[in-house]
């Protein structure tokens, strides 16, 4: 082999692996590039269940002295979701999915009206909200129930 | 939004690993950075939520199943930074997940059934107003909501003024008029009779 073509080649191989590196380093793992999609561009749900731990303290949940995870009370939902549509209820337990009886919150939208149930307390009635997204109350509730959605 | 709050879903805009959401309640703003594991799963994201009264500072870890071959966390826990310190404030666990292909129909979305299992009252908020579906199907109004000020009627301070202080207001000028025209009338008068005894 020409040791003076030695050089060139070496710098050649060493360039195509930098080049190749940094590309790859900028580049999202596939995990990463489908949370950042979900985040940005939603996927259609057909269903979701998910629990919420319950805070220890139930009068003052805004209490930090307390760890939330020293509660082991926890409540739980089943979600559809497609783009500005969502329904969101309270399950008994997470495989209560097939009984309808809801016993605590429901938010729903269907793109035209929204619905809301506050739960027991709200004396066994539901809010239906006006057509229209600009409809402040329906467009609150909406907003709202982020940590649902 | 899995963990961030009071956005609208779909509101992310990346920048590289960094975000900041375009649309949310209308006194924030949040933006943040993700950061992810030595097996290029999402780990966390740092999120710092902007209001009127200053800024708060999040972070959101993530964990997955073993098993969970999807890329989505099956636990998602919000935690506060304050003071140097980690308030853990919220905690979820996804049990599970089926996206859809294809679009739902509307159906899938409306509680009617729901609603009719748990026999609950319709009160219909619209309008401006509330109403109650009676069994009839008739509307009855219950209540009429307060009418917000229109913001320009809110800086017209004098547009809100009742009539009563516009009253006052003349009524106090008016009676200071009278006083000075009647000081005046009593000096002049005065100034008179002094002449007249000279």
């Amino acid at each position: 082999m020409n040791p003076g073509r030695l050089n060139p080649l070496a710098a050649f191989v060493l360039g195509i692996v930098f080049c190749t590196s940094s590309v790859l380093a900028a580049m999202d793992s596939p995990a990463v590039a489908e949370f950042k999609k979900f985040l940005s561009n939603p996927p259609m749900v057909e269903s979701i269940v998910f629990s919420q731990r319950q805070h220890p303290d139930p009068q003052k949940p805004s209490r930090l002295d307390l760890p939330l995870s020293s509660s082991q009370v926890f409540r739980y939902y089943e979600g559809r979701f497609q783009q500005d549509t969502f329904l969101l209820r309270e399950l008994r337990d997470k495989d209560a999915i097939s009984d309808l009886k809801t016993t605590g919150l429901l938010a729903a939208d269907d793109g035209v009206a929204g619905w809301f149930y506050y739960g027991p307390n709200s004396g066994n009635k539901i809010i239906e909200f006006g057509t229209g997204i600009t409809n402040k109350a329906r467009r609150s509730a909406y907003v709202t129930s982020y940590n649902l959605r | 939004m899995l963990g961030i709050m009071r956005s609208m879903p779909g509101s992310l805009e990346w920048n590289g690993n960094k975000f900041r959401v375009t649309r949310s309640d209308p006194d924030l703003s949040a933006s943040g950075n993700l950061e992810f594991d030595e097996k290029g799963f999402v780990d966390s994201l740092r999120v710092t939520y902007r209001l009127g009264s200053g800024e708060v500072h999040w972070k959101i870890r993530y964990a997955y199943d073993d098993d969970n071959t999807a890329p989505m966390p099956s636990r998602i826990r919000c935690f506060l930074l304050q003071n140097n310190a980690e308030f853990e404030i919220a905690d979820f666990n996804v049990h599970q997940l089926r996206l859809s292909s294809h679009a739902m129909g509307q159906d899938a979305l409306r509680p009617d059934n729901i609603i009719a299992v748990n026999q609950w009252q319709m009160l219909l908020h619209t309008n401006g107003a509330v109403y109650l579906t009676t069994k009839e199907g008739t509307l009855q109004k219950l209540e009429v909501s307060q009418r917000a000020l229109p913001p320009d009627e809110g800086r017209n301070h004098r547009a809100k003024m009742p009539s009563g202080i516009y009253a006052a207001w003349a009524g106090t000028n008016l009676s200071i008029f009278i006083l000075a025209w009647r000081v005046r009338a009593n000096k002049s008068l005065n100034q008179q009779t002094k002449d007249e005894n000279l």
